[in-house]
């Protein structure tokens, strides 16, 4: 945990410009990318990289967290669904009637990364222990059945309400023809 | 020199505007999601760093709920998705514009 | 005597409510035949009552008056509605009832067959009770009530057989004309309000009297004020170029010709301009302008009285041109003239007009001179009625009218010399050509005519009232004698102590009055002879050249007034509805209309249907907040 506490104020180290190197490298090809699966794989690969992001913070718990759910399920998810669907790559067909379009987006976004990065500064900088945000499993617990309680039943009641609709959805009321 | 915090927050910045590019430029729908799960990433990992800045519990703690919600959301789009598909046989966004005028 | 003043303590409110309430009662209830006639006579009459009980107050009481109540006010702006009465106008006060009562009890006669008799008498009465509220009103902004209420009931009863198009458009002219000359006493009213403080005509006088306040005014405004009411006196008594509606009005029924304009609204311009002399008899460049206006109206007017073949139109003109002495007589400077010249006037003009519609009673509603004839035999009472008015109006000696004519013109020649003095003289002179022109027309030789065959005399009540006229017309002028004959000068006492002060002109002698009164009569003896010798025998066609074509087209003044004012303003009219109307209103509603249907058009270019814009445009849209916020 000390090693956390230097590494907060401290400079990065040589793993943290490595996993931060492919988070963005991965998210840049999930955007160029015209193959479908392509995508799908580098979005894993990001999830990785970030995930090896949280564990040099020192956030285990997070970074197994997010390994398991997003890597784990979420991606391969995405990756079924492309292969179930067979997607093929897309060729940027009329590249110049979505030209504007391409343009305004890149205009927006960059305005939005040029807010978001001035902002950087006006974060304060952490000079002592930061353990208090680290949590393990228990204290996770603690929080969420004392303080963050609310929080905590809304998301039970959230899932369920996304099983329910999955539920729904895989009956397949759009076509009956489906359901045999 | 840049700092941790510093860098971190570059990254999710960076990966937020790729979210958000993804998002708006892609003509596959499932691709179109993929970057909203970059963009959700993207703030999972502002929330961690931020907490570690602040020396609280909140941050972590949201990042579980926003993981929770962000899984559950892939699952039920990727299921309407494939109704969708299954019904007109193309995710291309370009034909979905029921909503124009 | 004074018990009896005071038993019977009558406010002067009660000379307005009486004719009031009849107009009320007439315009409430149609009753038989001449009952409602009689009803408004009777209110009248009671009016005429009320004035003679006020007028005895005077000399004891300088001036009787009722605060009566606040209409509005508005900062300094003040509408006190209160009365005031001063000799002169106590009698012109007997002058609008009395004479008014007997035209109202000749009317009940001669109206005796119309169908719409109860409306008559309401508007009568009504008239009668404006003027009466024009009289007495202490404050300006009552006077202008009055002011604009004879004018509506001019123009009621103008058009009263509006059926007929002719009669509706003529109370139309004279309603517009009026409301022109209107403009004039709106302006002295602001000038007052702007200047003085007060509308109210004791204000205004005690505000012009102190000499560091009127020193203290710019040189303009006394004189605007008084051009502006000259102006509106135009309109209402009918001076160059608002004379125009006057002729067509007689369009009318002759007892509103005979009360509305010959006795009473007529003369409202001069009554006004009496009652503000203060102020008028310091402005000598505007007693300039009055006079030359007036004198130019009396000798137009006169001359386009010579070829006319209407009875009414022949003495139309002929007031207008009396009306041209009146103020002739207010320009030399000499309200007292001015005023009696009002009250004899009112005497001869409303018996030559009453007797005129006996004549056309008599004639079956025939107008044209020229298709009488003989009438002296058919209708002895009316010939006799209307030789005595012919006489009193071209100044006959010792009848009423060869007072106030000889006044005005010996004022005239004391103020403006030879000239003026000429030119009136001329007027009188063709004066009196024209009445008696029309009176030999008329009643001479021999019937020209079936209906001059047929002709037959009218019912007692419309000649008991002639009579009263016509010894009216004889003797009133004996109140008011030349110097050099008496003290009898009654005009001027009552003119005088109601604060109108003639302006001092240079007195002649006894000896040049004497010159000038000789001459006058001379010439109108004279004049009267001539047309004696010319049409005793009947009308005489044969010298219908160019002037004679001016003169019976009113020297188309009216035509020059339709080309050259009314067809450019209904043109305008037009321009103007078709741009604001058309091109304003209706082009700014559809545009609004079209900039609703546009911002529409350009907003639904961002409904794309494509879930990716809508979420670019959302970032977008909080990025802008964002950077308000934050520049902020």
């Amino acid at each position: 945990m000390n090693q956390a506490t230097d590494l907060i104020a401290g400079a990065p180290t040589v793993f943290m410009w490595v996993a931060s190197f492919f988070a963005i490298f991965f998210a840049l090809i999930v955007f160029v990318s015209s193959n479908p699966i392509s995508c799908a794989v580098a979005l894993m690969g990001t999830l990785f990289s970030t995930a090896a992001l949280y564990f040099s913070l020192g956030n285990f718990f997070v970074g197994a967290i997010q390994i398991l759910v997003y890597a784990g399920a979420i991606a391969v998810l995405f990756v079924f669904i492309v292969m179930l669907l067979d997607l093929k790559p897309q060729k940027l067909k009329n590249l110049p009637g979505r030209l504007p379009h391409f343009l305004f987006s890149g205009l927006v976004a960059g305005l939005l990364a040029l807010f978001l990065f001035r902002t950087i500064d006006l974060v304060p900088k952490a000079t002592e222990d930061s353990s208090a945000s680290i949590l393990s499993a228990t204290q996770y617990a603690q929080y969420f059945l004392s303080q963050y309680q609310v929080p905590f039943q809304a998301a039970g009641l959230l899932v369920f309400g996304a099983i329910l609709g999955a539920i729904v959805l895989a009956r397949g009321h759009l076509g009956k023809k489906e359901h045999s | 020199m840049i700092a941790t915090g510093q860098l971190i927050f570059s990254v999710a910045i960076f990966l937020f505007c790729f979210g958000a590019l993804t998002f708006f430029t892609k003509r596959s729908a499932v691709v179109a999601l993929m970057g909203i799960e970059l963009m959700l990433n993207g703030v999972n990992l502002v929330l961690v760093q931020a907490g570690q800045i602040y020396k609280n519990a909140e941050g972590t703690s949201l990042v579980l709920f926003v993981t929770l919600v962000a899984a559950a959301e892939a699952a039920l789009a990727l299921s309407i998705f494939v109704i969708l598909y299954r019904k007109y046989g193309t995710l291309t966004l370009e034909n979905f514009r029921s909503l124009k005028g | 005597m004074t018990d009896v003043l005071n038993i019977v303590e009558a406010p002067l409110s009660w000379i307005i409510l009486l004719p009031a309430a009849g107009a009320l009662l007439n315009g409430l209830f149609r009753l038989k035949s001449t009952l409602n006639g009689l009803l408004a006579t009777a209110f009248c009459f009671a009016a005429f009552v009320v004035s003679i009980l006020q007028f005895l107050k005077f000399p004891e009481a300088s001036k009787l008056a009722d605060p009566g109540y606040l209409w509005f006010q508005a900062g300094h702006v003040k509408a006190q509605m209160g009365f005031e009465l001063t000799p002169f106008m106590s009698v012109m006060l007997l002058i609008i009832t009395g004479v008014g009562t007997l035209i109202h009890l000749y009317a009940t006669s001669y109206m005796s067959h119309d169908k719409s008799q109860a409306r008559f008498f309401a508007y009568l009465n009504l008239f009668v009770t404006s003027m009466l509220v024009l009289a007495l009103s202490s404050d300006l902004i009552g006077v202008f009530l009055g002011w604009e209420g004879v004018g509506v009931c001019s123009y009621l009863l103008i058009g009263f057989w509006f059926e007929e198009d002719k009669n509706a458009r003529a109370g139309i002219k004279a309603f517009m004309t009026n409301r022109v000359g209107d403009l004039g006493f709106l302006v002295a009213l602001f000038v007052a309000f702007a200047y003085f403080g007060t509308s109210s005509v004791s204000g205004i006088m005690e505000w012009i009297a102190d000499p560091g306040r009127a020193a203290a005014l710019p040189v303009w405004v006394l004189t605007v004020f008084a051009l502006a009411i000259f102006w509106a006196a135009c309109g209402k008594s009918a001076q160059i170029p608002l004379y125009i509606w006057l002729p067509d009005a007689m369009a009318g029924p002759t007892p509103v010709s005979a009360l509305i304009h010959a006795a009473t609204m007529v003369t409202s311009g001069i009554l006004v301009i009496v009652r503000l002399w203060p102020i008028f008899a310091t402005q000598t460049e505007v007693l300039s302008v009055i006079f030359w206006v007036a004198l130019s109206t009396a000798l137009l007017a006169a001359l386009m009285a010579l070829t006319q073949r209407d009875l009414k139109k022949v003495l139309a003109y002929s007031t207008v041109s009396q009306l041209g002495f009146m103020f002739a007589a207010l320009g030399a400077g000499a309200p007292t003239a001015a005023f009696f010249h009002v009250v004899t006037h009112a005497c001869f003009k409303a018996l030559l007009f009453l007797t005129a519609g006996s004549v056309i009673h008599g004639m079956h509603d025939e107008k044209d001179i020229f298709k009488m004839g003989g009438l002296r035999k058919k209708m002895p009472w009316s010939h006799v009625a209307y030789l005595v008015g012919c006489v009193a109006i071209a100044g006959f000696p010792f009848t009423s009218g060869f007072f106030s004519k000889d006044l005005i013109l010996t004022k005239v020649f004391e103020s403006r010399g030879v000239l003026g003095y000429g030119l009136l003289l001329l007027a009188a002179m063709l004066t009196s050509f024209y009445m008696f022109r029309s009176y030999f027309l008329t009643f001479s030789s021999t019937p020209r005519s079936h209906e001059a065959e047929h002709a037959h005399e009218s019912s007692a009540m419309m000649i008991v009232p002639l009579m009263i006229l016509s010894l009216l017309s004889l003797f009133v002028g004996w109140l008011e004698i030349p110097h050099m004959w008496g003290h009898l000068q009654y005009f001027s006492h009552w003119v005088e102590s109601s604060g109108a002060k003639a302006v001092e002109g240079h007195e002649v002698e006894a000896a040049t009055e004497w010159l000038l009164m000789g001459i006058a009569t001379i010439a109108s003896l004279a004049s009267a002879f001539f047309a004696y010798v010319k049409y005793k025998k009947g009308p005489v066609t044969s010298s219908e050249n160019f002037a004679w074509k001016l003169s019976f087209n009113k020297f188309y003044v009216d035509e020059i007034y339709d080309s050259f004012i009314l067809k450019p303003l209904r043109k305008i009219g037009t321009c103007l509805s078709l741009w604001i109307d058309e091109y304003g209103v209706n082009g700014t509603l559809h545009g609004s209309f079209a900039s609703y249907r546009i911002t529409g058009q350009l907003a639904s270019i961002f409904h794309t249907g494509s879930v990716q814009s809508y979420a670019l445009l959302m970032l977008l849209g909080l990025l802008v907040v964002w950077g308000v916020v934050n520049v902020w």
